[in-house]
């Protein structure tokens, strides 16, 4: 994996989900346009490299984020680590994986975030406490995996440009 | 690298994460990021420029006879605004009488800013291009023609982050009101409906009163369309009485029907704002940018 090109790549997403950043809102829901490259980068390196790129576009989603610092970069690589697992499974330029995926991993980060969101407050003994909102981090998490194959298509066409294409003789059962 | 040393370095970075995700206060995450946001501007703010164009937004400011009607109720809906704040501000003078404190149009104390960003984890935060040089400091009050935006978290480098009302932990104390015809006919009078409202962000654009049970809110006859202007000691005194935004439901709570649920909606979109205004507590002396200056009115 080409790691410089794998970061502009994340630093293009993240700039351009700011400068969306409430354009694209559906009925209070919004999408998170880093997770699907997240989930790409993921599922089509090896397992070392899906690994540690996932947790570093969380990190630079953190940076930008107004959640809680650390927190993408943990349910990224949470995310990653069933993914990777994945690979062998899927057919790694589907639309549908990618949909699917991206489902999965969202609701993974969506899980995380609802339980910080529930115990942070505690932990830092805050004098109100909001409950945490499962509808509306269910449907971010759905709208991002429908636009998950959006995202991956021309990212299928830039595997070669990101190091992400298989070498010959690769064995997947290895990975 | 073997894959048992990976295996310990990626767990390690997970757990650090973690800890930090859970554990390290907001107030020193925010002052890192808002050294950080302006790597993001030089992208994210020439994409904020071209939706807004292919949307077909104008620049405040800007005059086109053909939509003057519209220019026209804009202009009555900001001056509404300044109605309300203005005698919201009157009652609670009357209240704080023995207070020295600024007072009159917040306007003439605060400065404009062009917002550059978004949040891009979802939150209700906008990025606006500013910088500490420029007197801001976290805590600040942010403002637009139709009312409160949010307050100041940190201001960085190139760039503050704002915090918006309706973003989810956002707590401000607030008054139901109306604005509704004098009895003699003379001019509106800003009524206030008797309750004591704690507005919460709830995300997504939306704020939420829960503090209330139904007989308060029938009591005092909250409706639909009504106003929530602000009414809290913790804000200066020329922004009590702004507008936060107009009760769009009123509902009983699903798991306890004895309490109230209001949802309350800004008056305009905040996420879509391309220009705020920081209130910095000092007469405005800057001249502001081209984009925010309103036409000269005739005579």
């Amino acid at each position: 994996m080409r790691w410089w090109t794998v970061f502009i790549l994340g630093y293009v997403t993240i700039c351009l989900q700011q400068g969306l950043a409430g354009h694209l809102d559906w009925r209070g829901f919004s999408p998170n346009l880093v997770l699907p490259v997240a989930v790409f980068v993921a599922i089509n390196a090896r397992r070392e490299e899906g690994l540690m790129g996932a947790a570093l576009l969380g990190a630079m989603q953190d940076l930008a984020s107004q959640e809680a610092l650390g927190l993408y970069t943990f349910s990224y690589g949470l995310a990653a680590l069933f993914m990777v697992r994945a690979q062998p499974a899927v057919y790694r330029d589907h639309p549908l994986t990618h949909l699917v995926m991206t489902l999965g991993a969202a609701l993974v980060c969506g899980v995380v975030l609802l339980f910080n969101q529930w115990a942070r407050p505690l932990l830092h003994g805050a004098a109100t406490h909001t409950r945490p909102a499962i509808l509306p981090v269910l449907g971010s998490a759905v709208y991002t995996a429908a636009l998950a194959p959006l995202i991956a298509w021309p990212l299928v066409r830039l595997k070669r440009s990101l190091g992400l294409t298989k070498p010959r003789g690769f064995s997947s059962a290895g990975a | 690298m073997t894959r048992f040393r990976f295996n310990h370095l990626f767990l390690s970075l997970l757990l650090v994460s973690a800890t930090c995700a859970f554990l390290v206060p907001r107030e020193p995450a925010d002052l890192l990021r808002a050294q950080v946001d302006a790597v993001f501007l030089p992208v994210a703010y020439p994409v904020r420029l071209v939706v807004a164009a292919v949307r077909g937004e104008r620049l405040v400011g800007e005059f086109d006879a053909d939509r003057a009607p519209a220019e026209a109720r804009e202009e009555i809906e900001r001056l509404r605004s300044q109605l309300v704040n203005a005698l919201g501000q009157i009652d609670e003078m009357r209240r704080r009488s023995a207070e020295r404190e600024l007072a009159g149009d917040a306007r003439k104390y605060s400065l404009p800013f062009r917002v550059a960003g978004g949040d891009p984890g979802g939150r209700d935060a906008l990025l606006v291009q500013a910088t500490a040089r420029d007197g801001l400091q976290a805590g600040m009050p942010v403002l637009n023609a139709k009312g409160v935006v949010g307050r100041v978290t940190a201001a960085g480098a190139m760039t503050a982050r704002i915090q918006l009302i309706t973003d989810r932990g956002f707590y401000v104390s607030g008054a139901f009101a109306r604005l509704q015809k004098r009895k003699d006919g003379q001019g509106e009078e800003l009524v206030r409906l008797g309750c004591s409202p704690l507005l919460e962000g709830m995300g997504g654009g939306r704020m939420g009163v829960t503090n209330l049970n139904i007989e308060q809110l029938e009591g005092a006859q909250v409706r639909p369309g009504d106003l929530l202007i602000l009414d809290d000691p913790d804000w200066p005194l020329m922004l009590q009485g702004a507008v936060l935004g107009e009760v769009e439901q009123v509902e009983r709570q699903a798991r306890h029907l004895q309490w109230a649920r209001v949802v309350v909606r800004p008056r305009v979109g905040l996420m879509q704002l391309r220009e705020v205004m920081v209130v910095v507590g000092k007469p405005a002396t800057a001249a502001p940018p081209v984009a925010s200056r309103q036409p000269r009115a005739k005579g």
